[in-house]
This record gives structure tokens, sequence and C-alpha cells, in this order.
């Protein structure tokens, strides 16, 4: 697959969650001044699924303001018909794309999802929900990240792991990895920053995160997210190095 | 103190300097800071003011350096008890707060000092005495810090020993060496690390910690060489053996006590083990649970020099007191080989580890904290809760590992070739995935007469679109297969007709530009009585005629406007009704005067070119005024001010600019 998460930033910043939406069948990025970051993307992605330029309400923050999944893409009802054509004229026949009425409408970090789960805000509506389980193809459970409602925002998963807030305990970890039927773990990005939707954008096989990010958080993501082909299911975290670590913590 | 991170940086301390020095400083310092001009026939109290500030200026400046000083050097209550113990070795800790006290003394007495003189200076009476007063102030500040000489000697020499002294970082992970003089240590940190130790062949070589750093599970681990210890009672040893005692009672380390199992080191295998014995006391601590005294550090019996004796050459006896002694205190026995380098690495495996387990137990007997540490490193795996298979979605080209294209360019290059950022911006339609590439740049309508396309797509156009067009298909079919016939007789007269009705309406068209439109004649009625009423018939004549013509053709006609007409005689009613209509608006005066221009203009008078001219001048300024009011659309809005201000406000008032 890939060589590993790999850091980027957008026009200097490290949120790049905010400017990007990454799945597994398309990655839309916003039209910045200049197109390192697309072109960053585009280079790594770009044979393999279709990488756009979006834009949401003429913002950038096409990450925030929209939830998608390998099967559709829900953006809020501030788009312009213009972009959402762009939108319907750039994705796959596959991907449905669709406007929803929703009071909480940065929908990036009020939904997380991979193809098969999402985590919804617990204040979205009724008809928000229902639009999430018919056009993304998935199970919504409403909840919070270690009592934080911005789902979206404090973690974020693929089909294969996940990464939270690092405040969730224990329990909780278990809990929400019971409900997504995947590994999850505590953790980071950008040099101890706990908004993990916003420094982080992966998929199944690619992983993005902002230039902060440390050494150690990345090959947390890595191991978490199995974006590396060395990562087999048995070998990360139960190496022998966990008592180190452990001990370097205070 | 465990929980802190302790690095100290003795380093750091400023050099002392010696009394004389100081003294220099800080008169010079007064001499130059303060005023120094001053004359006897100045008032008193300007003079005694002029010394009392140099003496209050020398107080201060002698208060700060000698604050500084004492500020600078640790505390020993303060810091690590190791640090503590181990200035208390080397530099004596009674000497060393003595002399710290002995300059904190001075700082009172020159408060003193300066406070009395400057009371004895408010009654001088003269210059004179006043700067004899200031004098004596300042020689017996002066004299005080000459006395701090020997105590500032021995405080800088601790200061250049302090800056020496191994940078030991009390709570990290560290490995202490030690044993009898002599037996390997120096040589175990050197093969470890590059510490670079001196390494001789007589004991005593190490006469000071050594500090060396490597690293084990990529984490770093400190090594500390100690100097060699003799068994003997503890108030009998030197400050070098001191040094070494000092790091085994403090530092929570691994001890890796070396035996020379060869006994080249002078010293037998018993001997080493009753040292062993000896230094043992200083790791047990009493359990508060159980009151039972327990071994507090991890120990390895680490035995040296395998090269020159092995250790099945060893005799059974001291065989038994080793394996003996490592049971009692739960240490592991490991051998190894300096020179040979033989198990060097499993020393430093077997006891990276269980420093490693020691350190984890002890953190895990707090809760809370190993809750919150367990928090960081745990990764929750899920159980199945369905048989619902989720598998992950890569494509197969990425599974393939197929790679890029290289002739593609990247959007950046594109950027970068056609004028760089902010030039040149990406157009979304390259990114369009559609049936036929060639639509891609094509215009797609998003608004129209001032709606939304968007808000009347239909989601079933396209089928609707295809049905017709089948439609379309099937009939033109049809029509290709019907022979078509020759125009029949009807058809062709109709032809004519048209044709002739055709003519009429070019004609009809004519006479309305050139003429006073019907419409104007009607009004002309009125006014002009007989002559409208005769231009009148003549326009109804002309249009009889017209529909007269049409009643024969065959094809009626309907125009969008009110020409629905069967007969002529409707015709006539249909021209009454205009009647009123334009009878209502004939109060428009203007149009009114217009028409009184166009009385003496008799269409049958107007032969020559000039009154056609200037009947066209009239007609033209008429539709000029009709079509100011009819041509006025929303462009020609227009919102004047109703009220501007500066016409209706008053005067200002006196330095008023504000008219609100």
């Amino acid at each position: 697959m890939t060589e590993g998460a790999e850091r980027i930033h957008f026009e200097n910043s490290n949120e790049i969650g905010c400017f990007a939406r990454l799945t597994n069948t398309y990655c839309i990025c916003a039209s910045g001044g200049s197109e390192n970051f697309f072109s960053f993307i585009e280079e790594r992605l770009g044979h393999h699924i279709p990488v756009i330029h979006g834009s949401i309400s003429e913002t950038r923050l096409v990450g925030n303001l929209t939830a998608g999944n390998k099967n559709g893409i829900l953006v809020p009802m501030e788009t312009t018909d213009d972009e959402l054509q762009v939108l319907r004229d750039s994705l796959p026949d596959s991907v449905r794309v669709k406007r929803v009425e929703e009071r909480l409408s940065a929908l990036g970090n009020t939904i997380a999802c991979n193809d098969y789960f999402a985590l919804i805000h617990p204040e979205l509506d009724k008809e928000t929900e229902e639009m999430i389980v018919d056009v993304l193809g998935v199970e919504a459970f409403r909840t919070t990240i270690g009592s934080n409602a911005l789902v979206g925002s404090y973690c974020t998963f693929n089909n294969k792991g996940g990464m939270v807030h690092p405040m969730v305990s224990t329990g909780e970890l278990d809990e929400l990895s019971s409900l997504l039927q995947i590994p999850l773990c505590t953790g980071t990005v950008n040099r101890g920053s706990d908004v993990i939707g916003g420094g982080l954008v992966v998929n199944d096989w690619a992983a993005f995160c902002g230039n902060d990010t440390t050494t150690t958080e990345l090959t947390v993501i890595d191991a978490i997210f199995k974006i590396k082909d060395s990562m087999t299911e048995e070998n990360e975290f139960s190496s022998d190095m966990k008592g180190a670590l452990i001990d370097t913590f205070s | 103190m465990s929980g802190t991170i302790s690095r100290y940086n003795f380093k750091a301390i400023a050099p002392i300097p010696d009394s004389s020095k100081l003294i220099d400083v800080v008169l010079s310092k007064t001499n130059r800071k303060t005023p120094t001009e001053i004359r006897a026939n100045f008032k008193i109290t300007r003079i005694r003011r002029f010394y009392m500030r140099k003496v209050k200026y020398t107080q201060t400046t002698c208060n700060e350096k000698l604050q500084s000083i004492v500020d600078s050097f640790p505390n020993l209550d303060d810091i690590h008890p190791f640090y503590a113990d181990l200035m208390n070795v080397l530099y004596d800790r009674d000497h060393y707060k003595l002399a710290l006290g002995h300059v904190n003394k001075a700082k009172a007495i020159v408060d003193r000092i300066s406070n009395d003189y400057v009371k004895l200076m408010k009654y001088a009476d003269s210059l004179y005495r006043c700067k004899m007063l200031k004098r004596a102030a300042l020689g017996r500040m002066a004299t005080l810090l000459k006395k701090l000489k020997p105590s500032l000697g021995y405080l800088e020499e601790v200061r250049k020993h302090l800056a020496r002294l191994p940078s030991i970082n009390t709570n990290t992970r560290t490995l202490l060496i030690t044993g009898y003089p002599n037996v390997g240590k120096s040589s175990f940190l050197n093969n470890l690390t590059k510490a670079d130790v001196d390494v001789q062949s007589y004991p005593f070589t190490t006469q000071s910690l050594f500090v060396g750093h490597t690293e084990y599970k990529y984490t770093d681990w400190q090594i500390i060489d100690t100097p060699g210890l003799l068994d003997r009672p503890i108030s009998e040893r030197n400050t070098i053996e001191m040094q070494a005692i000092t790091a085994l009672a403090h530092l929570n380390a691994c001890i890796l006590y070396f035996i020379d199992i060869s006994e080249h080191c002078g010293y037998t295998i018993s001997d080493q083990i009753k040292l062993f014995k000896n230094i043992r006391k200083l790791f047990y601590t009493v359990d508060p649970d159980t009151q039972e005294t327990v071994v507090s550090k991890p120990i390895v019996l680490v035995l040296s020099k395998i090269d020159v004796t092995g250790w099945e050459e060893v005799s059974q006896e001291n065989k038994d007191l080793i394996t003996e002694t490592a049971e009692e205190s739960k240490a592991f026995v490991v051998k190894m080989s300096n020179t040979e380098k033989i198990g060097l690495d499993e020393v430093k495996q077997t006891a990276c580890d269980i420093l490693l387990d020691h350190r984890l137990t002890q953190k895990a007997k707090n809760p809370k904290k190993a809750e919150s540490i367990l928090n960081r490193v745990y990764v929750a795996t899920p159980k199945r809760k369905d048989k619902v298979e989720r598998p992950a979605h890569v494509p197969k080209t990425v599974l393939d590992q197929v790679p890029r294209p290289n002739d593609k360019k990247t959007v950046l290059e594109m950027q970068v070739e056609n004028g760089g950022a902010g030039v040149w911006s990406f157009p979304y339609q390259e990114h369009f995935l559609l049936e036929d590439d060639d639509w891609k740049y094509d215009n797609a309508p998003t608004f129209m007469g001032g709606h939304n396309v968007a808000d009347f797509y239909d989601p079933d156009i396209e089928e609707k679109l295809n049905e017709l067009e089948k439609e379309e298909e099937y009939l033109t079919k049809l029509e290709a297969a019907e022979v078509p016939d020759m125009p029949s007789e009807m058809e062709q007269m109709m032809v004519e007709e048209y044709e002739k009705v055709k003519k009429k309406i070019g004609y009809i068209k004519h006479t309305k530009i050139t003429q006073p439109a019907d419409v104007t004649g009607l009004k002309l009625r009125e006014k002009v009585g007989d002559k409208a009423d005769e231009i009148l018939e003549r326009n109804k004549q002309n249009r009889k005629s017209l529909f007269e013509i049409m009643g024969v053709s065959k094809k009626r006609r309907k125009t969008g406007e009110e020409m629905e007409v069967d007969q002529g005689d409707d015709m006539a009613m249909q021209v009454d009704k205009n009647d009123m209509s334009l009878r209502m608006k004939m109060r428009d005066r203007k149009i009114k005067f217009a028409i009184s221009r166009m009385e003496g203009a008799d269409p049958k008078k107007l032969s020559t070119k000039v009154q056609n001219k200037s009947m066209e001048r009239v007609r033209h300024k008429i539709e000029k005024k009709l079509k100011k009011v009819e041509n006025v659309t929303f462009a020609d809005r227009m919102q004047t001010t109703k009220m501007p201000k500066h016409l209706y406000s008053g005067k200002r008032g006196n330095g008023k600019t504000d008219r609100r």
C-alpha cells in the first residue's frame, strides 16, 4: 500500500482536516491560492481515486462542512447550486451527493463515519440521521467523545481502526470500539493537539496529518489505521517497547 | 521530590569575585552612579542629602551583590537527597552552610551600618563632618567585605567543582555500577557507552562519579560508574568511597555489583560477597504494610573476568556462596568479560529489564496515575457483535501498486507554467467525470429569465427527453414513408391569398409610419369633426378591404391582440371600443396641444417638402414624449433625497460642527 502517514500543511495551517475530505472513493480538497496541498495529495492518490477541488458555500472548509464515505457525501444547505453541480459532475456516479437541511451545519464536525458506521452529534435532527443512514449507507449512533459532542472533530476512523481524543477513558474506549467494530486508541496529532479530526485525514490506505505531527504520533497513526504494509494485525502495540514507553510517561 | 523532573544545572552559577574585587566593584559603582559635585556653601540639608545618598547607594549595591551570591548556590534542604549528600561528602555540609551564612549575615550588617551612619549624618553640621561620616560608613562596609574573603574563596572553589560534577538525572532510568576496586567497572562503562573513563590496572583509578548514556528499547539509559569500595565500616570510608555510597543510597537505580571471579583484583570471592552483604543494607527498606524488610532496588550480580577464570573453574564453595547470596537479595547473576566482550549485552538486558519492571510496579502503585498512563497506551479491541463482514475498501490499483503515470502533470506544475499562484487557477471542469469528455466545457445554464435553473431541475428530465426524441424519430420516419403529393389547387390559392395579405400588411405598416396613426386620426375626429370622420372613414375602408380579403381566405389568422374579426361590421364595433378608451385619454393637455398643431396639416395639402418636414418634426416630438413614459424601466429607478440636510437644518451653534 503506501509508505505510511505523511505530514502536510494547507497554506501554513496544520488543520488539514478542515480543508480536505478524504474517503475511499474520492478526495475533495479546498482550492487555495497555491496548489501545493492539492498537488501533494493528487500525486499520491490521483491515479487511484478522483482528487477534486471543491468549495462549500464559497468557503474552503470542505472538511469541516461535509461528511462522507465511499457511498456518498452530505453537504450543508448553504452549499450553492453551482458548487453542488460541480461536486455532482466531478464525483463518480456511485457517490451520492445530498444537501442536508440541518441547524448544526458543520457536518464534518458533527458526524464521524467510515463506510459502515457513523458517530453523530446527539443533537442532530432526526431527518438528518435518516439522511445519513440512507445516503452514506451506515449505521448511525448518537454519542459523545469524552463528553464532547463534536464527534467529528475529536475522533477519526477508517474501516480498520480509529483514534479518539486523549481524555477518553478506557471504559469509554471499549464501548466505542464495540460500537464501531474496529480497534480504537487515544492519541494526538500536530504535537499534542487533541483535535484529531482537524489535524488528520485518513482512508483505508492513506493518511495525511499536519506538519507539526511528531514521529511518535505518526507511528501511532500508522499502527492504528494500519496504513503501512508492515503493520500486520499482531505486531503493533504488543511489542516489548510498551514498558519503556510507559516509563517515559510521568 | 519524585514527581518533579529534577535536573540541576550547577554549571550556571556565575563566578564569585574575591573580596577585594567585590569592594572595588561596589565603591566604583557608587562613585559612578551618584553625584560628585558639592560645595561647602551649599545649604546644609543639601549637603546631608548628598552624602546620605552615597551611603545608601553603597548599601544597596552591597546587598544586591551578596544576595545574588547566596541565591546562586543550591539550598541543601531543597535539592534531591542524592545531591545534598554528595555535596555534604564533597564540600562538607557545615562548611558550606557556614560560608553561605557568613555572606548572608554580612548583608544584615551592611544594612545596620548604613542605617547608623545615615542617622548620624542628620546631626552633622558641616560638609566636612558629613564627608567624614560617609568615609567611615563606606570604610566599615569595605572592611566587612574584606572579612568575607575566606568564605568567598571557599564558595568559588565549590562553584568550580560543582560545575564539573557529572549531570546526573536523579529521576531517570539508571544503572549503578559498584564493587571492589579493579573488578572491571569502568571497562564495562566504556564498553557500553561513549563515556571514555580512564581505565588503569591500579586500584582507585576512578575517583569520582562518571556518567555514560546508552540506549535500550528506544529510550535513554544512564549508567553511573562509581569509585571502588573497600570492606570497612562507613565511618572509616574516605570521600571517594562516600560518593559511591551516596549514589547507592539515594539513586533509584538498578545496582550492578561486580564480582571478579578470577580474584585478579586482589580480593577473594568471599571478601567480595562480604562487601556486598555490607552495602546491601543500603537497599533494604521496611515495607509499611507487612513490616518486613524487603530489597527496594533491583540488583544484578555481575561475575566479571570469565575469560580469565571460567565459571566452571570456580570452587564449589564459592559457587554456592554466590548463588545463595543472590537468592537472599533476589538478585540476578550474569557472567561476562570486558576484554573478550562476552555477555555485555546480557548484562545490559537483564539490568534494564528488571529495572523497567521495578519502575513500572512502583508507578502502578498509584492507581490514579496508573489509570491516566494506561489510558494513553490502551488499545480497545472490539468483540464481534454480529457476523457481518466489514472489509476495508482499497482500490485494486492501490493493491497492485500501480504507479502514477509519468507524463501526467500535477496541478502545481500547471500552475507554475501558467503564471503561478494567484494568476492562474485550476478550472473545475477538468475534474468532471462525464459520459462524454467533450461535454466538460459545455456551458450549462445556471440562471434563465431570472430563475435559478436548478430549482426547476426535474430528476426525470433525461427520461422525458429520451421519450421525446424517440417520438420525433418515429414521426420523421412516418413522414418519410408518406409520399409528398403535389400542392392542391386549394393550397395554391391559399398561398396566393397569403401573399396578398402580406402585401396589404406591408402597406398598412407604411401608412402608419408616414401618416398620423389611425389612433391619432380617431382622436382628431372629436376636434375637427367632419375632417376626422373623413380620415377615419378612409382608414376603415382600408381595413375593411383587408378583412374582406381575409374573409375570402380560408385560413383565419389570430394575432395576440384584439384582432379577432370575422366580418367587417365587427370591425366597426371594435373601432368604437377603441374610440371610447381613447376619449378618456384625451384629457391629456399636452397631446391635445400636439393635435391642435396637427389641425392645420391636412394630409392632402402636405405637398411641399417643407411642410412634410415640419410634420415629421411634430410627430417626432410627440412620439418622443410618449416614449419617455413608455420606456421607463427598472434601470431608471431613482431615489432622490427627500429633504437634503443642508437645506433644512438650521445654523450651527458656536463651536459646533456636529449637525446631529
